[in-house]
């Protein structure tokens, strides 16, 4: 007997060997190893003192060998409860280990029976190996259960073991109080229970075994796991990134709209998007994208939704307000009872996401995706759409801007163009005009050549001979015939003064204008000189501004307009005793112009009748009063108007003339 | 020494008396060649048609020349004068009624040497005709060859 009990220990020594090894390979990673090697610890030394029954006193021996070998067993399950992480009711273990100790400290010492102390011992360790079978088979949770299962049996096979001990020690009582000299039966039964000691430390490897196994796979699924979240993180970071790209590379709202969805669809199940552009003046989003199942609807088909910010309570609404991201869950159940019609079998979205496009905090619009899932958009999901959804936002804002710049460019280009044909005409116009000029002018000149020549030439032969008459055949002539000749003569020389007037007049309109900028004093004087030179015998008074006086225009011309007047003056006040005449020259406040003036105290004329005072021929006055031939003023008026300017005069009879004249701007 | 030639290029009759008068009166008794038109005056200069055999190497010492003339005009017969080799140096003098300021223009781009506008005054013509023959046929010294 004491060999079985001896081969026992050398065996509980191997099992508490693994059960060291497995505890100091697996503390770390799971709980109860510990216990385990504590009650192997205390099973061995148990059996240790059993196995020295006789050579140590019979206290430590029985005693406390049984008791450390029900404190293992205690532990072993309290070892098992804390493997699965069930709580452990350490007072009540305390307690009970203390009523066993009663108890067979009194069948060993006071009342020894061998046979009731197997009993009770057996008995007592029933109990402790179903407390393990009810933790494993009820208390664990189900998915820790399998581990369990090979303890479970060995627990269940060492309950058998400790009913068949009871039953043979009550059929076969002890036939000594001596340990050792126990019968064939008992030793069978240590034999066993030997047997099933391995079997759990067996058992308790497979189950820990199977724990680290379970644990391994648990952490690479959870590895896998955080890979593929990692991966699709990635996936969609890309593309939003070419997104964001995409968008970038729109021009229009239509092409930003389809990249949107394209983009969209690719990331997440929407088979319904809609855009809505916000009006914040308005307040009102309008539909300005529907695509249901890949399918375009026209947006003018949806009614615009006016969001009052201070009440908004729609999922739409909020989203605006808050400008952010709104879930709405159990979409269909809403539809039916807000009275949607839905045909046949039709299925009703049953998920959407309203998410705000937000450019530099102002919301664009609203960019609205539904799914027929049900719960199916997660705060996850609207953290990255969110991002979509205001970069689709910026790509609509630089659309419309460059929409903007599109339209203003195209205005500004057709203003140009206005304004190209404009000046197109203008110089055909122009051109038009000044060929028609030339034309004008090249009669004129070709009818001023011919004037020049086919006039004179006559005339002078008329004169010629009028000559030759008078000075080879005078004595042949009485007086009367002589004075005939005298007035072809005269007539010949004032029809010759006038073809040079004319002439005159014509080179005047053909001239070249020559504008610079004057002394009007200084060619008053140089006029006055010229004017003076002609009437030698005359005395007349002349007053000149005092003031430096500027203007702008030919010189030459205007010495012609200033000596043509300054000879009327000269010549229309000859009857009077003093004869006076004015240069003046002041600035016109109305106009801004300077109006200059030469004024006479001479015989002057009846306004009523001076209406054509400036057409060439055109006399006031006699050739026998006041000599002349109507081309001066006619010069004259030619002369102003060709500089831009006006020629007006102020007459009465008897009370002097003054003739104002200005000359327009330089161009 | 033979005597100076006048070659007056003229088709008005009596522009051609006139001048003819004032020439008289002027006691400028040198021959007088009147050329009625353009063509005649070249005819002339050039020894050609009713020409034709003239000694060209005699030419006149001035040539006196309207500017209007029948088929080819004054300044064209001045431009051909010009052109010719014998008659390029030819003293030419412009006698025209016309003072157009283009004509003188053009009448002295063609190399003309003298511009004479025609009074109407015959007095102030016959004197013109004498300080032109005085000059030309004086005082002026003309080219050789």
């Amino acid at each position: 007997m004491r060999t079985i009990i001896i081969s026992y220990m050398i065996t509980a020594s191997i099992c508490l060997a693994v059960i060291l090894a497995l505890w100091l390979q697996n503390r770390r990673r799971l709980a109860g190893l510990s216990m385990f090697a504590v009650s192997y610890i205390f099973q061995f030394g148990g059996l240790l003192l059993m196995a020295l029954r006789d050579l140590v006193p019979d206290f430590l021996s029985i005693l406390l060998g049984n008791a450390a070998l029900m404190l293992g067993n205690i532990l072993l399950i309290i070892a098992l409860h804390l493997f699965f992480d069930r709580p452990v009711w350490k007072g009540h273990t305390v307690a009970v280990s203390i009523l066993f100790l009663v108890i067979f400290y009194y069948f060993t010492f006071i009342s020894p029976n061998l046979q009731i102390r197997i009993i009770f011992f057996s008995l007592f360790q029933a109990a402790v190996f179903a407390m393990g079978i009810w933790l494993i088979a009820r208390q664990t949770a189900p998915q820790d259960r399998p581990e369990g299962r090979d303890v479970l049996l060995v627990l269940g096979m060492q309950l058998l073991l400790i009913g068949a001990r009871v039953v043979v020690n009550l059929v076969f009582p002890p036939a000594s109080q001596q340990f050792f000299a126990s019968g064939t039966a008992d030793s069978v039964l240590i034999l066993s229970t030997e047997m099933l000691f391995i079997a759990t430390t067996f058992a308790l490897v497979m189950m820990v075994n199977r724990r680290l196994h379970r644990q391994m796979e648990a952490s690479l699924a959870t590895r896998i796991e955080a890979e593929n979240g990692l991966a699709q993180k990635n996936l969609l970071q890309e593309r939003l990134g070419r997104l964001g790209h995409d968008l970038a590379a729109a021009r229009s709202l239509e092409e930003i709209f389809s990249v949107a969805e394209g983009s969209l669809r690719e990331m997440i199940d929407c088979p319904n998007i809609a855009i809505t552009l916000f009006d914040s003046q308005t307040a009102t989003l309008a539909p300005a994208f529907i695509s249901a199942d890949g399918e375009r609807i026209d947006p003018n088909l949806a009614p615009p939704l006016v969001i009052d910010p201070a009440s908004a309570v729609s999922g739409r609404g909020l989203a605006v307000t808050s400008q952010r991201a709104v879930v709405q869950h159990d979409l269909a159940r809403l539809s039916r009872e807000g009275g949607a019609v839905v045909l046949g079998d039709q299925r009703l979205p049953d998920s959407a996401v309203y998410l705000p496009m937000v450019v530099e905090g102002e919301t664009v619009g609203l960019l609205e995706l539904q799914s027929y899932r049900s719960a199916y958009y997660t705060p996850q999901d609207c953290e990255w759409l969110a991002v979509a959804a205001n970069q689709i936002g910026l790509g609509i804002q630089n659309a419309r801007l460059l929409a903007r710049l599109q339209r203003t460019v195209e205005e500004l280009r057709q203003s140009q163009g206005e304004v190209e044909r404009l000046n197109a005409t203008l110089e055909q116009r122009v051109r038009d005009r000044t060929a028609e000029l030339q034309a004008a002018n090249k009669e004129l000149e070709s009818f001023a050549s011919a004037v020049s020549h086919d006039l004179r030439a006559p005339l002078r032969a008329m004169a010629g001979f009028a000559d030759a008459l008078a000075s080879d055949y005078r004595e042949r002539m009485d007086e009367q015939g002589l004075h005939y000749l005298e007035r072809i003569q005269a007539n010949a020389e004032r029809m010759s003064q006038l073809i040079e007037d004319l002439l005159k007049l014509s080179r005047v309109s053909r001239q070249e204008l020559n504008r610079q900028d004057l002394d009007f004093c200084r060619l008053a004087a140089e006029a006055l000189e010229e004017v003076r030179a002609a009437y030698p015998g005359r005395d007349v008074q002349v007053s000149l501004p005092i003031k430096h006086c500027a203007v702008n225009g030919d010189p030459l011309l205007l010495k012609v307009v200033l000596t043509n007047l300054l000879d009327n003056a000269w010549k229309y006040t000859a009857p009077r005793p003093q004869a006076h005449v004015w240069l003046e020259c002041r600035l016109d406040k109305k106009s801004g112009q300077r109006v200059f003036c030469v004024r006479d105290n001479g015989v002057g004329f009846d306004m009523s009748k001076a209406g054509n005072l400036f057409a060439p021929f055109q006399r006031l006055h006699s050739t026998r009063e006041f000599p002349g031939n109507g081309i001066g003023l006619a010069t004259v008026q030619r002369i102003i108007q060709r500089h831009g300017g006006n020629i007006w005069v102020e007459a009465a009879v008897d009370q002097g003339a003054a003739f104002y004249f200005t000359l327009g701007e330089s161009r | 020494m033979k005597q100076k030639i006048i070659l007056l290029i003229e088709d008005n009759p009596s522009d051609i008396e006139l001048t003819r008068r004032a020439l008289n009166k002027a006691h400028i008794m040198n021959e007088l060649i009147v050329a009625e038109d353009g063509q005649e005056a070249l005819d002339y200069l050039m020894g050609t048609g009713k020409y034709a055999g003239r000694d060209t190497r005699e030419m006149p010492a001035i040539t006196l020349l309207d500017l209007k003339l029948p088929g080819i005009d004054g300044l064209e017969v001045l431009r051909r004068i010009r052109a010719d080799e014998r008659t390029r140096r030819l003293p030419v003098v412009i006698l025209t009624s016309s003072n157009e300021e283009s004509d003188i223009a053009r009448g002295y781009d063609l190399g003309v040497n003298s511009y004479i506008r025609k009074p109407v005054d015959f007095r102030q013509f016959a004197e013109s005709i004498q300080q032109l023959g005085l000059y030309w046929l004086v005082l002026n010294e003309p080219p050789t060859g």
